[in-house]
């Protein structure tokens, strides 16, 4: 998983309101909040990405134990995927 | 939904002041209004005394389990109630989140009025996108409705411009206005949370 690269889906509509983000999946009407690490994350994936490379983005910004960002990263990101929120790109 | 929570201050005072003895609620209320809107509720609950008297305003009577009437209401004028010294006790009652906030000290009148902006931009963005005689009620309907696969492009890009300004919208009321004893206006995908909760500081 972690070898592959993420991007935003373009059927995934949203928009911010201060510091947090409201997603909606065009096909699905389902709706999503997001807020803090979770909005620096659907940022950095505007860019096909890979999870080393948020993870590394992320230890920029908070002070995080390396094995647990890329856990929490891992399990967002994969989340992101099931609801159809994020698609894979490829791979490095 | 639009429930017994308690006297306002706007309730106690029964008249406009100058904006420098008006309370709390009043200084919040009267920049507001959104409670008589139909954005924050479908419904405003009557005493069963109060319903001859609201027949006779032309209020749109309903029953959810209890009497009541449909919002948005009818004598909301530009943010101040048309009908102030004989509206239903419920308009005076109702105390939202953001209210109880800045009445328990929790957050500054400042803070609050400045959500009371973007809820009102937010507001007039989807009120830009639905047809005039669409009240905010209806409109919450549609997001619990199926996209129509035999749609155009161009109904289906116009649709969803307007579902995500109206789930914007939702959202932000949920998160500051509706009193967390209310049931929130959208169920939302929960997202794991693991990434917001305490393992990730800020430098």
């Amino acid at each position: 998983m972690s070898s592959e690269l993420y991007r935003r889906s373009e059927r995934v509509l949203f928009s911010s309101i201060g510091d947090d983000i409201v997603a909606l999946h065009v096909e699905n009407g389902q709706c999503y909040g997001m807020e803090s690490v979770t909005v620096a994350v659907w940022n950095l994936l505007a860019e096909p990405t890979d999870i080393p490379t948020i993870c590394s983005r992320l230890h920029e910004i908070y002070d995080v134990e390396p094995d647990i960002c890329r856990a929490d990263v891992e399990r967002l990101v994969s989340q992101f995927r099931t609801e159809g929120l994020v698609e894979t790109v490829g791979g490095r | 939904m639009f429930g017994e929570l308690g006297i306002s201050d706007t309730a106690q005072e029964g008249g406009v002041a100058p904006a420098a003895n008006l309370s709390v609620g009043s200084q919040l209320c009267t920049q507001c209004g959104l409670c008589c809107t139909g954005a924050l509720h479908n419904f405003a609950v009557l005493e069963p005394e109060e319903i001859p008297f609201a027949r006779g305003l032309g209020l749109t009577l309903r029953t959810q389990g209890r009497p009541g009437f449909a919002l948005p209401c009818p004598y909301l004028k530009d943010c101040a109630c048309s009908i102030y010294d004989n509206r239903p006790q419920v308009c005076g009652r109702y105390i939202c989140q953001l209210l109880d906030d800045v009445r328990e000290g929790k957050i500054a009148l400042e803070v609050a009025l400045e959500h009371v902006r973007t809820a009102k931009q937010l507001y007039g963005e989807v009120r830009a996108l639905l047809p005039t005689e669409t009240t905010f009620p209806e409109a919450r309907l549609l997001l619990e409705e199926p996209l129509d696969p035999d749609q155009s492009e161009e109904q289906r890009s116009k649709e969803m411009r307007l579902r995500l300004a109206l789930t914007t919208l939702c959202v932000y009321l949920d998160k500051h206005f509706k009193h967390w004893r209310e049931s929130k206006l959208l169920t939302m995908t929960p997202i794991d949370r693991r990434c917001e909760e305490g393992s990730f500081d800020e430098f």
